[in-house]
C-alpha cells in the first residue's frame, strides 16, 4: 500500500509541482498517474521513488512512513523512461544489480536474474551490453531489473513511450499480464490516455499539481468529474460547448436538447464524445446542424468535423457513411451520452439513475 | 573490392601518407642511423669542428650500460610512475568536485585549471621559489632542506611541481567524461541501495574510464619526455633529477650526436613499449566493445 497525505513540493523559484496531495493506493493496485507533461506526475512518482524531498506532507509504503527514507531503503524499484540501464554491464550484471548491492551471494543472484530474464524472454541476451540491443529488449531489461529484487512496489515512468507504436502496444498487453501475476503494487506515469485506461485499475488525472479526478478507468471515461478531465481522456477530443440550462430544455449552440433531471437553470458546458453521437443528413431540431468542414480516416471509422456557427463539432460516423466535405449535416447526441458541467463541475446525473430524459 | 578503386583509395591517402613518411618516417630513420654513427670527433688545429663522420655500428649503444644512463632510465621511470600515479587520483578528485559544484561552478573550475595554464618553465621558476632553502615550502613544514640540490628532496620536489601542474589536465578529460554520463544512470543506482562508495566504483568508474583511459596515456607520453620541470627547478645535468630527454639533450649540445641518437632510439622503444602494454591491460576492453558493435552492424 501506499498512501500520501497533503504532499506538496515547491521548486526553488516558487513552482508548486505538488499541491497538498491525498491518495491511497491498494496493496496490488496498478495505479496510474496520468496528465500532460508539466502537470508533476513525473515529479510525484520521484518523490514516492525518494529522489524528490517534498517540501511538506507524509509518504507511507507498505504501512511504513517513508517520508525521509532515502530510496534505496524504500525497497521500490523504478523503471525510467530511457531505461537507466548501466551501459558498462551485460544483461546479467544490470539485472542482477540491485541484488548486489543487497549482497546477495553471486551465484543466487545470478540464477534469480536468469530466472527473471527467462520470465521476460531475455534468455538468449545474458551477456550482452545495452548498446547491442534494440529499444524494447532494453526495456525488458530494465523491467526484469525491477522484477528480480522483488520490491514492495514498482515505479514506472513512462517505460513504453520510447518503444514504436506496434512494439507499444504488445508491451502494453505484457506489462499488464506480468503485473497481474507478479501482483505488486504499481505507479505508472503516462501522458497517453489510452495506456491509462487500457493498463491500470485505478486512474489519477492529474493537472497543475492537483488530481483533478481519481478513479476507475469507466469512471473516469464516462463520468469525467470535470471539464479538464473531459477534455483529457479518450481519443478524440470531446465536444464542449457552453449553453443555458431553463425552461425545461438545454440551449447549446442552436440545438434544443432535453434537460437531464437535477441540472439547475443557468449556464452550462456540454459534454458530448464524438464517438456518442450520430450524424444525420436531414435536419432535426435536437442536433447541432452546421456544415461538413474536415473528413478524417480513422481506419474502422472517420472523424467528421462540423463548422456549427462559430463552433467546431467533431462526430465520428462509421466506415462508408462518411459525408463529403460541404454537405449540411446535423449532430445527434446519443440519449444518456451527455455530460453537463456547472462552474466546471460535473452536474448530471448518472444515466444508470435513469433520470437522463 | 575492385582494382581500380584500390588505386584510387590508394592516391586519395597519398598525401597523409607524404605528411607522415616527411615528419615521422624519415626522422626516424634519420635518428636510427645517426646513431650507428660519430660526427665532429675533435677539433682541427685552428678550433673548428673536424667534419665528417664515421660508421661505429652499435659502439653508440655501449652507453646504455653506463651509469649515467642507468640513472637517467630510473629518473624517468620514478617520474613517470609517482607523477601519473598522483595525478590520475587527484584528477579524478578533481573532476568530480568540477562536476559536483552548482554555485561557483565557473570559478571553481577555473581556479583548477590555471595551473595547467601556466608555461612549464614558468611553474619551474615559481616552484624553485617556493622550494627555496628559505622559501614557502620549508615555512609550512619547519624544516631546514635544501629541495633544489642533488638529492632524493629533489626528486620529490619535482613530482610535487609535476603533479600541481599536470593534475588538472587528467581533471579537465575526466570530466568530460563524467558529464556524458546520464544521471538517470545515478538515479537507478540510488533506488537501488548504491552506496556513494558503491556508486563511485561500479558506476562513475567504469563509465568515465574510456576518458580516463585516454588522459592517463597522454600523460604518461608527457612525462616519460619529461624535460623543462627539472631543468628549471633543480638545473642542468643534476644527476639525481637527470631524464632521459635530458641526457640526449646534453649529449647532443656537446656534439655527441651519436650517442644522443642513439638514447633517443631507446626512449622511443621504452614509449613504445609502456603504451603497448598499457593499451593492451586497459585499453583491451574498449576494444572489444568497439568490435562486437562493428560485428552487429
Amino acid at each position: 500500500m501506499i498512501a500520501l497525505r497533503g504532499l506538496t513540493k515547491e521548486f526553488p523559484g516558487g513552482v508548486r509541482a505538488l499541491d497538498g496531495l491525498d491518495l491511497e493506493i491498494a496493496d496490488g493496485e496498478f495505479f496510474a498517474l496520468l496528465g500532460p507533461s508539466g502537470c508533476g506526475k513525473t515529479t510525484l512518482l520521484r518523490t514516492i521513488a525518494g529522489l524528490e524531498t517534498p517540501t511538506s506532507g507524509n509518504i507511507w509504503i507498505g504501512g511504513t512512513e517513508v517520508t525521509s527514507v532515502p530510496p534505496g531503503k524504500r525497497d521500490v524499484a523504478m523503471v525510467f523512461q530511457d531505461y537507466a540501464l548501466f551501459p558498462h554491464m551485460d544483461v546479467t550484471a544490470n539485472v542482477a544489480y540491485p541484488l548486489r548491492i543487497r549482497k546477495v551471494p553471486r551465484a543466487r543472484r545470478e540464477a534469480r536474474a536468469a530466472e527473471t530474464a527467462s520470465r521476460l524472454s531475455l534468455s538468449e541476451l545474458l551477456a550482452r551490453r545495452p548498446a547491442q540491443l534494440s529499444g524494447g529488449q532494453q526495456q525488458r531489461v530494465a523491467l526484469a531489473r525491477a522484477v528480480a529484487c522483488h520490491p514492495r512496489a514498482f515505479l514506472f515512468d513512462e517505460p513504453l513511450s520510447n518503444l514504436d507504436a506496434r512494439l507499444r502496444l504488445e508491451a502494453r498487453t505484457f506489462l499488464k499480464r506480468l503485473q497481474r501475476e507478479l501482483a505488486v503494487t504499481t505507479v505508472f506515469v503516462t501522458h497517453d490516455q489510452g495506456e491509462a485506461l487500457a493498463l491500470t485499475d485505478r486512474i489519477a488525472v492529474m493537472s497543475a499539481g492537483r488530481f483533478t479526478q481519481v478513479g476507475t478507468p469507466t469512471e473516469v471515461f464516462q463520468r469525467p468529474a470535470n471539464t479538464f478531465t473531459a477534455a483529457f481522456i479518450g481519443s478524440t477530443p470531446m465536444n464542449l460547448l457552453p449553453g443555458t440550462a431553463g425552461d425545461g430544455a438545454l440551449r447549446v449552440a442552436g440545438a434544443v436538447l432535453p434537460l437531464p433531471g437535477g441540472v439547475p437553470d443557468g449556464p452550462i458546458v456540454y459534454g458530448v464524445r464524438p464517438e456518442y453521437m450520430d450524424l444525420s443528413l436531414t435536419p432535426r431540431a435536437d442536433a447541432f446542424a452546421g456544415k461538413v468542414a474536415v473528413v478524417e480516416n480513422l481506419g474502422t471509422a472517420h472523424l467528421v468535423t462540423l463548422e456549427s456557427g462559430e463552433h467546431l463539432i467533431q462526430t465520428v460516423v462509421p466506415e462508408g457513411a462518411e459525408p463529403s466535405p460541404g454537405t449540411a449535416a446535423w449532430a445527434v447526441p446519443r440519449p444518456g451520452r451527455a455530460l453537463v458541467y456547472r462552474d466546471d463541475r460535473l452536474v448530471s446525473p448518472c444515466p444508470a439513475n435513469g433520470a437522463n430524459r | 573490392m575492385r582494382r581500380g578503386s584500390r588505386w584510387f583509395a590508394a592516391l586519395m591517402i597519398s598525401p597523409t601518407l607524404l605528411v607522415l613518411v616527411l615528419v615521422v618516417l624519415y626522422p626516424l630513420l634519420a635518428a636510427a642511423r645517426e646513431s650507428m654513427y660519430v660526427r665532429g670527433e675533435g677539433l682541427d688545429a685552428d678550433g673548428f669542428v673536424v667534419e665528417g663522420e664515421r660508421f661505429v655500428g652499435v659502439a653508440n649503444y655501449a652507453g646504455l650500460v653506463g651509469e649515467r644512463f642507468v640513472n637517467a632510465f630510473a629518473n624517468t621511470t620514478v617520474f613517470t610512475l609517482a607523477t601519473v600515479a598522483v595525478e590520475t587520483v587527484l584528477g579524478v578528485a578533481m573532476a568530480l568536485v568540477m562536476h559536483g559544484v552548482l554555485r561557483g561552478r565557473g570559478l571553481v573550475r577555473a581556479s583548477i585549471l590555471i595551473p595547467w595554464a601556466v608555461p612549464t618553465a614558468i611553474s619551474g621558476l615559481m616552484w624553485r621559489w617556493v622550494f627555496q632553502a628559505d622559501g614557502v615550502a620549508n615555512a609550512i613544514i619547519g624544516q631546514k632542506i635544501l629541495w633544489t640540490t642533488e638529492g632524493v628532496q629533489a626528486k620529490l620536489a619535482v613530482i610535487i611541481a609535476d603533479t600541481w601542474k599536470t593534475a588538472p589536465f587528467i581533471g579537465l578529460l575526466v570530466l568530460a567524461g563524467l558529464q556524458i554520463i546520464p544521471d538517470m544512470v545515478y538515479e537507478a543506482a540510488k533506488v537501488d541501495g548504491a552506496s556513494a562508495w558503491q556508486t563511485f566504483w561500479r558506476i562513475t568508474l567504469p563509465l568515465v574510464k574510456p576518458a580516463l583511459v585516454v588522459a592517463v596515456l597522454f600523460r604518461i607520453l608527457q612525462a616519460l619526455a619529461m624535460f623543462d620541470l627539472p631543468f628549471v627547478m633543480i638545473g642542468r645535468g643534476k644527476f639525481s633529477v637527470e631524464t632521459l630527454s635530458a641526457l640526449i639533450w646534453d649529449e647532443a649540445t656537446q656534439l655527441r650526436y651519436g650517442p644522443a641518437a642513439a638514447y633517443g632510439i631507446v626512449l622511443i622503444a621504452y614509449v613504445s613499449v609502456i603504451v603497448f602494454v598499457f593499451v593492451r591491460l586497459l585499453g583491451a576492453d574498449l576494444l572489444a566493445d568497439a568490435r562486437s558493435r562493428k560485428e552487429r552492424a
